[in-house]
């Protein structure tokens, strides 16, 4: 379990270039910033501004060239693959733009996949993941397979898999970029209310003014740099 | 992990089906090739014991070099009695063999003289019921020089039953011998290799027109089921004693070392055949799973995303080809013992081929119908070499899985 009595995120001069071909683009140019425990934060620019670099490099997805990362006090940026993978599972959840189920498992199994790779035993998993389910509306599509969900219910159910194995962070890429305005609005207000009732901090990159409108705290990130930030109250 | 992997194998049902198809028919093929192929070599090796005149055999020394009637076993009463007294020896068989040349007024035949005791030989083979006219030295019948000849020496000479030929034949002491014999009997087994050369006549008429005494060219010795050829061999000699050394004994494997050989070899190319037929089929398979592979990169990364593990993600893949493996090999097995079971009940008639001989290394192969066999040791073995390849195709795929970097399979904030 993660413990600090610090900031639960705390990044210093992150610095990420890519290579394609012979040409070094670089992503990320020394980002410097801290998250706090429940905070319910928004990542926006424009595209090629690095907000997907900053979040694989949070969710260890990728490694940086330089800085560092600490989660919960535990530097994270040099893990090895396996040790990352182990890190993702026990602590952070993630919310993806699509494709974030498997395909092959209904919804519930779905939900329940990461308490399944913690090893949690099937009738605790069952006794975790079932009110959530139910919580975010899903009572009656249990048992479907993704392909037999809206694309709306599909992300539902890929926020439930966040937090249901107790994630205290939980990082998600666009999660409303492919879903219509009304569906969008429903899913960033489950997001937020999962993030009041239970304490788990949302770091999230969108494009979306409407979710934007939701976030309490509101990071804009330019050319790989913080280009500034601005907090709200809670609407 | 079992059922997501089970879950992705059927995910393209098709392609799935296919490859389970393709391993499981060839795995039931190479299980009935087997099986066929052990009752194949067991009913050769019968045949080899039969056509040689027992699993032992003593002949005067370097007569199965030769084949000459100079070599003979003298005195062989003791030898019989010796045998019969030994433990594992089933029936003693005496025979005089011969070279030899029959002759009419139409012309001359080489033939192979066995002078036999019908009613010993009948412990081993009968050839009665290949007698098509006439009889098989019937004691009934009151010819003294009683002739049983192979329907092509019939042919070649235009003889009929009941004509007198010539027999040539060298006796023990080097001089060419010549008897009157009387044709009682035409054999016809329904091989033209041995038919045109094949003639039987009594012991005792063979020892006397051949001036031959009391002595035999040939002790076939039956042995239980059990016994082994070699130790009762062994046995022999030392009961035996300085007479050993003016005898050859010989195993049947000894005397038809071209059968063994001939066994030998196709199992090899039996071996090499399973080898191809595998390497093929493996090379199939790897290409399915790496289709499978990297047809869900996106997914794959889905899951090291989450938290799989490189390693789980091998696991994965590994498990999708176990699942895939065993289902294929149930298929062979059930495929395989189907068709295994008829052919042990009902057998396979090789004369379904055509009107062709069937011999190996000199060795007629008179059941035409070849009866299965099943061996659960080399059914599990054979089983557990398949799975063995179908895992060990899924592992360039497996480790091409454990390599994708997550963020990299997902592009999923691209």
């Amino acid at each position: 379990m993660i413990d600090s009595n610090g900031h639960l995120i705390e990044i210093k001069n992150l610095t990420r270039t890519y290579r394609q071909g012979i040409v070094e683009v670089p992503a990320l140019k020394g980002v410097d910033l801290t998250i706090d425990r429940g905070e319910f934060t928004a990542l926006y620019g424009p595209s090629g501004s690095g907000k997907t670099t900053l979040l694989n490099l949070i969710g260890c997805l990728d490694r940086p060239d330089q800085g560092s990362i600490a989660i919960g006090g535990r530097r994270v940026e040099q893990l090895s693959r396996s040790a990352a993978a182990t890190f993702r599972l026990n602590h952070i959840g993630f919310v993806f733009q699509a494709y974030n189920l498997i395909p092959v498992l209904t919804a519930c199994e779905n939900a329940e996949f990461i308490l399944l790779l913690q090893g949690v035993p099937r009738q605790q998993r069952r006794a975790v993941v079932h009110p959530l389910l139910e919580r975010v509306g899903l009572a009656g599509e249990m048992n479907r397979k993704p392909h037999e969900l809206s694309g709306g219910q599909q992300q539902r159910v890929a926020v439930v898999r966040a937090i249901a194995s107790n994630s205290r962070i939980v990082l998600a890429d666009e999660p409303t970029a492919n879903l219509d305005a009304e569906t969008a609005r429903e899913l960033i207000r489950l997001m937020l209310e999962l993030n009041e009732e239970q304490g788990v901090t949302f770091l999230f990159s969108t494009h979306d003014p409407t979710v934007l409108a939701h976030a309490h705290r509101l990071i804009e990130i330019r050319s790989g740099r913080i280009n500034g930030e601005r907090s709200r109250l809670t609407s | 992990m079992w059922k997501v992997a089970w879950r992705n194998l059927w995910r393209n049902r098709t392609r799935t089906a296919l490859s389970i198809a393709a391993i499981g028919l060839t795995h039931a093929l190479l299980l009935v090739f087997m099986a066929i192929n052990e009752a194949g070599y067991q009913s050769a090796e019968q045949s080899a014991v039969k056509t040689a005149g027992g699993q032992l055999l003593v002949h005067g020394s370097g007569y199965w070099q030769s084949l000459s009637s100079r070599h003979t076993v003298d005195h062989p009463t003791a030898v019989i009695s010796t045998l019969e007294g030994m433990v594992g020896v089933e029936a003693v068989i005496g025979r005089v063999i011969l070279q030899g040349l029959v002759s009419s007024s139409h012309g001359s035949s080489m033939v192979r003289l066995a002078g036999i005791d019908r009613q010993q030989e009948a412990l081993q083979i009968d050839l009665g019921p290949y007698v098509t006219q006439g009889s098989f030295l019937d004691p009934a019948d009151q010819a003294a020089n009683p002739l049983v000849l192979g329907r092509g020496i019939i042919h070649d000479l235009e003889l009929e039953l009941g004509d007198r030929v010539v027999l040539t034949a060298t006796d023990p002491q080097g001089e060419v011998t010549r008897a009157l014999f009387r044709l009682t009997g035409i054999l016809e087994t329904g091989s033209d290799s041995y038919d045109e050369y094949a003639a039987y006549t009594t012991v005792e008429a063979a020892q006397r027109a051949f001036a031959m005494g009391e002595r035999l060219t040939q002790i076939g010795v039956l042995l239980d089921q059990n016994a082994q050829p070699d130790a009762i061999r062994n046995r022999l000699q030392r009961l035996l004693g300085e007479r050993a050394d003016t005898l050859e004994v010989l195993t049947w494997a000894e005397a038809y070392p071209d059968l063994v050989g001939y066994i030998e070899t196709d199992r090899g190319l039996g071996l090499v055949f399973a080898i191809v037929a595998f390497l093929v089929v493996g090379f199939g398979i790897a290409n399915t799973f790496l289709m499978s592979v990297m047809e869900r990169i996106r997914e794959l990364g889905l899951l090291g995303a989450l938290g799989l593990g490189p390693g789980k993600i091998l696991k994965l893949v590994i498990c999708e080809a176990s699942c895939l493996g065993l289902t294929a090999v149930s298929l062979g097995v059930s495929l395989g013992a189907a068709v295994n079971y008829y052919l042990c009940a009902v057998g396979l008639d090789l004369k379904m081929f055509g009107d062709i001989e069937w011999d190996a290394g000199g060795i007629i192969l008179s059941e035409t119908v070849i009866h299965s066999s099943f061996d659960a040791a080399s059914w599990i073995v054979a089983s557990l070499v398949v799975l063995a390849v179908v895992l060990a195709s899924s592992l360039y795929p497996a480790w091409r899985a454990r390599r994708l970097e997550p963020a990299q399979a997902m592009r999923c904030f691209q």
